[in-house]
């Protein structure tokens, strides 16, 4: 300790010395320099003139004033070519001045300084001036420093040995105490330990700190060793974790191959459905075509349907006219039948009168021909009129003949009246039953239209699904490439992770 | 006749010699006007010129030149009359102006012109700086008070080395 202080005050005083002589060699430097540009300045008219005229003794007064100076032994001016122009010399002995100008700068030649400058005037150098100090006043005030530096060290020695031993019975015990727990405490690795405390004070405090910081290096020791324990457990944790990840991804690799094999399977079978599929739509499209076909056909039978019905009905309108004429030709009939009734006892009557009238014209003949020559002119009226009334009788057998022919036509026209009469009824039946025929076969062909039209349009629809699932199964077989592709990338991934799974398990059993 | 020629003959030979000779002799300056070319040249440097001026200081010689071309470096201006040389900074006025030197000085008073002269008592009557010569050697005598009513000054230096100091 007293070492430590003694080196430190060594190397303050040296610093201090060595300070001193370089700040005291600059400021001479500096003054030197200042000196001589003074000196120049003073002399540049007598070095510009002196081929004019002799300024020698103009120069040497100037010079003269370094007389002031005690550290300048000699100085000298020097013309442009170097030769020497004036000089000066302390005390006027000895000038020890070169002969000639030397350059310029700040020299230390031994205990001596030499400042040459230039002299410049209006920007021309004309000359040179040279001044040579002693250095030897400097040297002396550095032996006086020394000597004193040397009185401070010996006396602050004296007095850090007297504070030393004082404070050694203070503060070294107790540090030395703590420094022999701390020794103890590294060599054991007993953190338990404690130091013994001395006194009160902050050094008593720092021993208050130093237990205090073992009892806390003690507690983080403890917890560092349960941290250890745990992590060793982890790791086995880990351990075992690594085992299973690595027989996970082995399984994991066997289902990905597996899905592999079935994304191919599943993408054959796409594609034969794809082709089933465009089959199956080009069936619907013909069937759409047939059922459109039909539709056509049933509507053009519903058309003939409906004109059928439409014949029908004029058949049953016409029928029914016949009918009310067979009844008109009946009732006819029968009015022509009465009237046969009548015109044959007309023609009785008729018959009767001509029997009547023969009667007669045989009593007229008779009276007539007994009226001899005179009546013969009545007897031929009278043959007259028996002859009309034997051809009357005789018009009357042929009318009677005709009547009762038309009688026997007549009762032959009713009974055919009644017979087409009848045949009539039985055609508007069967006209009717032909009319509904005919309607209800319109109906089931409309519906049979519609049905069509139905299954056209749900054919239509049906090859619309077919294009569209047509289309979806594309994207279901560019999808099943896609997912191909990936489950590919998927079982190169855990192969990797397999892998990886390994590598962890293999690294994991290097932790114990 | 032959005679007479042959004397003509010499007599132009002989003129011939000592023009050439005396023209040899006009180039090369004596030592006195060396020195004053000299002076003349370092002048410049120790006056104090008017704050306006700037470059190099314009030089007029008044009279004979006696210089030789000892001061063509300055490129003087050369005239007699003292009215061609007003433009100049500097004039040297010769020896052959002896007579005039009052005129001439009074002439110029009020302008920032640095008279040099060397007739007798130059500085004296008040020009700025006057030659004298002492011997071989050449001295100056120079006079401040003149210098500073052309408005100029001369540098402490100057005067130091000069043989009398006349403040008129």
């Amino acid at each position: 300790m007293l070492g430590t202080t003694t080196v430190a005050l060594l190397v303050a005083c040296g610093t201090f010395v060595a300070y001193e002589r370089i700040t005291f060699r600059r400021a001479m430097a500096r003054n030197l320099n200042v000196l001589a540009d003074a000196l120049a300045h003073n002399c540049a008219a007598a070095l510009s003139f002196h081929e004019i005229q002799d300024t020698t003794l103009d120069a040497r007064a100037t010079l003269k004033a370094l007389d002031a100076e005690p550290a300048v032994l000699a100085a000298c001016l020097y013309n442009a070519d170097g030769s020497k122009h004036a000089d000066y010399s302390r005390h006027g002995g000895q000038n020890e001045s070169p002969a000639r100008a030397v350059s310029e700068g700040t020299r230390i030649e031994g205990d001596r300084m030499v400042v040459v400058r230039p002299v410049v005037n209006e920007g021309k150098n004309i000359g040179t001036i040279y001044v040579l100090a002693d250095l030897a006043e400097s040297n002396r005030q550095l032996r006086l420093y020394i000597g004193f530096s040397t009185l401070i060290l010996l006396g602050s020695l004296l007095l850090a040995l007297a504070f030393s031993t004082a404070l050694q019975r203070l503060i070294l015990r107790p540090i030395i105490a703590l420094t022999n727990t701390a020794k103890s405490i590294g060599q054991t690795r007993d953190y338990s330990a404690r130091a013994e405390k001395l006194s009160g004070d902050e050094l008593g405090l720092l021993t208050d700190a130093f237990n205090q910081m073992l009892g806390d290096i003690e507690e983080r020791t403890n917890a560092l060793e349960r941290a250890n324990e745990s992590s060793r457990l982890q790791t086995a944790e880990m351990r075992d974790a690594a085992t299973v990840l690595a027989s996970s991804a082995t399984q994991i690799v066997t289902a990905t191959q597996r899905l592999s094999a079935s994304s191919a399977e599943a993408a054959t079978a796409i594609s034969e459905t794809t082709t089933t599929v465009e089959e199956v739509r080009q069936t619907s499209q013909f069937s759409s075509e047939r059922a459109k076909f039909v539709s056509d056909h049933a509507q053009s039978a519903a058309d003939v349907a409906k004109d059928g019905k439409r014949s029908v009905n004029q058949t049953i309108a016409e029928m029914n006219g016949i009918r009310e004429q067979m009844r008109e030709i009946g009732e006819n009939i029968l009015s022509l039948t009465t009237q046969s009734h009548a015109i044959g006892e007309i023609i009785a009557s008729v018959d009767d009168l001509a029997a009547q009238s023969k009667l007669l014209a045989v009593n007229a003949a008779i009276e007539a021909a007994k009226a001899g020559a005179e009546g013969k002119g009545f007897s031929v009226v009278a043959q007259e009129v028996k002859s009309l009334a034997e051809q009357s009788k005789q018009a009357t057998s042929q009318v009677r003949a005709i009547l009762s022919e038309i009688q026997k036509a007549t009762s032959r026209a009713v009974l055919s009246t009644e017979q087409g009469s009848k045949a009539v009824e039985a055609g508007v039946r069967q006209s009717s039953a032909a009319g509904e025929s005919i309607a209800g076969l319109a109906d089931s062909i409309a519906e049979a239209a519609q049905a069509a039209t139905q299954i056209a349009a749900t054919s239509r629809q049906q090859f619309a699904g077919m294009e569209q699932v047509a289309m979806a199964m594309e994207s279901i077989k560019s999808a099943s490439t896609q997912a191909l592709s990936s489950t590919r990338q998927v079982e190169n991934a855990a192969q990797q992770l397999q892998q990886l799974g390994q590598k962890l398990k293999l690294l994991v059993d290097k932790i114990k | 006749m032959m005679i007479p020629l042959c004397r003509l003959v010499l007599l132009t030979v002989c003129l011939q010699v000592a023009v050439y000779s005396g023209r040899l002799l006009a180039q090369m300056p004596n030592p006195e006007y060396a020195k004053k070319a000299e002076f003349l040249a370092k002048l410049p440097d120790y006056v104090k010129w008017p704050a306006s001026e700037s470059g190099p200081i314009s030089v007029g010689i008044l009279g004979d030149d006696a210089f030789a071309g000892a001061l063509d470096k300055l490129k003087p201006k050369r005239s007699r009359r003292i009215e061609d040389l007003k433009d100049c900074q500097m004039i040297f006025i010769s020896k052959s102006e002896g007579a005039k030197i009052e005129a001439i000085l009074t002439s110029l008073e009020g302008t920032n012109i640095l008279t040099v002269g060397e007739t007798e008592g130059f500085a004296k009557k008040g020009g700025g700086i006057g030659f004298v010569m002492e011997g071989e050697k050449v001295l100056f005598e120079i006079n401040p008070g003149a210098a500073r009513r052309s408005g100029l000054g001369f540098d402490l230096r100057l005067l130091r080395l000069a043989a009398r100091v006349i403040n008129s």
